[in-house]
């Protein structure tokens, strides 16, 4: 005999009791100040501003647009190490440094960081699912409209905001905005709990038209 | 208008599946208001001497998740129903919000009130 949608509902509760303790989870791990192994080097989760360097130097590994090279490997690596400094002669010296255990494991690398990578676009809300398309343009002023905001709201100064690691941004906002809506028109988003909801609603869907 | 009943979910915890005209959502953060009017009775120096609570229907505001981008939304005037200990009713929907989309999940946010009969 085929389920109601609310019995359906009862076998979704045990999954979505796990998911709320995994976005729990997240929340605490995106707040904590982690470093990160990645083969002999060390890499810490991407701030704002890492981020745009590799924006800027059009990291395959953020664009996603072609196959990383040994130098995309070298890029990518010293933009999100504990030690980077702005300075094209710094980001030289890393590379010149390294340059024997890049040759032999550049591609291990390249693997290891591409992992790294979608792993960071999951807990930024992206799903592989994700629709991109015409109708869900990026924003092209994300980044002053941040600033603005964490600037007029927290008082913190542009550096400080620059160095927010990404994770934490989407926290920030959806806490901002919670606060400031004051006629609770903003809705919340977890994203473990709300991908077991939609699992749950595709089901009572194929339910429906079976 | 049709009410579609669905399941015994208890209202009052966290999330629940609702059906509206025939569509399941996700109800999320739904809370409901057990207001009144007060009228006054007062003497001849305008001081109140008298009041009376007169019970308005509960109204509520919630947050419903989609299917999918193209799951229909809600419409003004559609009807759900509530089953469990608390909160169990027939609401009318009187406000629909703008729809609000984060990666792949779509949520819209919901005012209503409790049909009167």
């Amino acid at each position: 005999m085929p389920k109601s949608a609310a019995e359906l509902w009862e076998d979704y509760l045990p999954r979505l009791a796990e998911a709320k303790e995994q976005d729990r989870e997240e929340i605490t791990r995106a707040f904590l100040p982690l470093i990160i192994p990645l083969g002999r080097f060390k890499v810490v989760p991407p701030t704002i501003e890492r981020l745009l360097w590799l924006e800027e130097i059009k990291s395959p590994f953020l664009m996603g647009d072609r196959e990383p090279t040994k130098n995309d490997v070298i890029a990518f690596l010293w933009v999100c190490s504990p030690d980077f400094r702005v300075g094209f002669d710094h980001g030289r010296k890393f590379g010149r440094r390294h340059w024997l255990h890049f040759s032999l494991k550049w591609r291990w690398y390249a693997n290891e960081i591409g992992e790294f990578c979608v792993e960071l676009m999951k807990q930024l809300g992206a799903d592989t699912e994700q629709d991109v398309g015409p109708g869900k343009p990026m924003q092209y002023d994300w980044l002053p409209t941040f600033v603005d905001g964490f600037a007029s709201q927290y008082h913190w100064t542009e550096q400080d905001i620059m160095n927010i690691p990404v994770y934490r941004v989407g926290y920030y906002a959806q806490a901002m905005m919670s606060r400031l809506d004051m006629k609770g028109k903003t809705a919340k988003f977890a994203p473990r709990q709300d991908r077991v909801k939609k699992e749950y609603l595709m089901e009572v869907n194929r339910m429906k038209a079976a | 208008m049709a009410i579609t009943r669905d399941g015994t979910q208890a209202f009052g915890i966290e999330d629940s599946p609702v059906t509206i005209n025939a569509v399941t959502y996700v109800m999320e953060n739904a809370s409901f208001t057990y207001g009144s009017n007060v009228p006054e009775v007062v003497d001849g120096n305008g001081e109140a001497i008298g009041r009376t609570i007169v019970p308005s229907p509960v109204e509520g505001t919630a947050t419903l998740q989609l299917a999918a981008s193209d799951t229909a939304l809600p419409a003004l005037g559609n009807e759900f129903t509530t089953s469990g200990d608390r909160n169990a009713d027939t609401y009318i929907i009187t406000e629909v919000s703008d729809t609000q989309s984060s990666g792949d999940y779509e949520k819209v946010n919901i005012s209503f009130y409790a049909k009167l009969n």
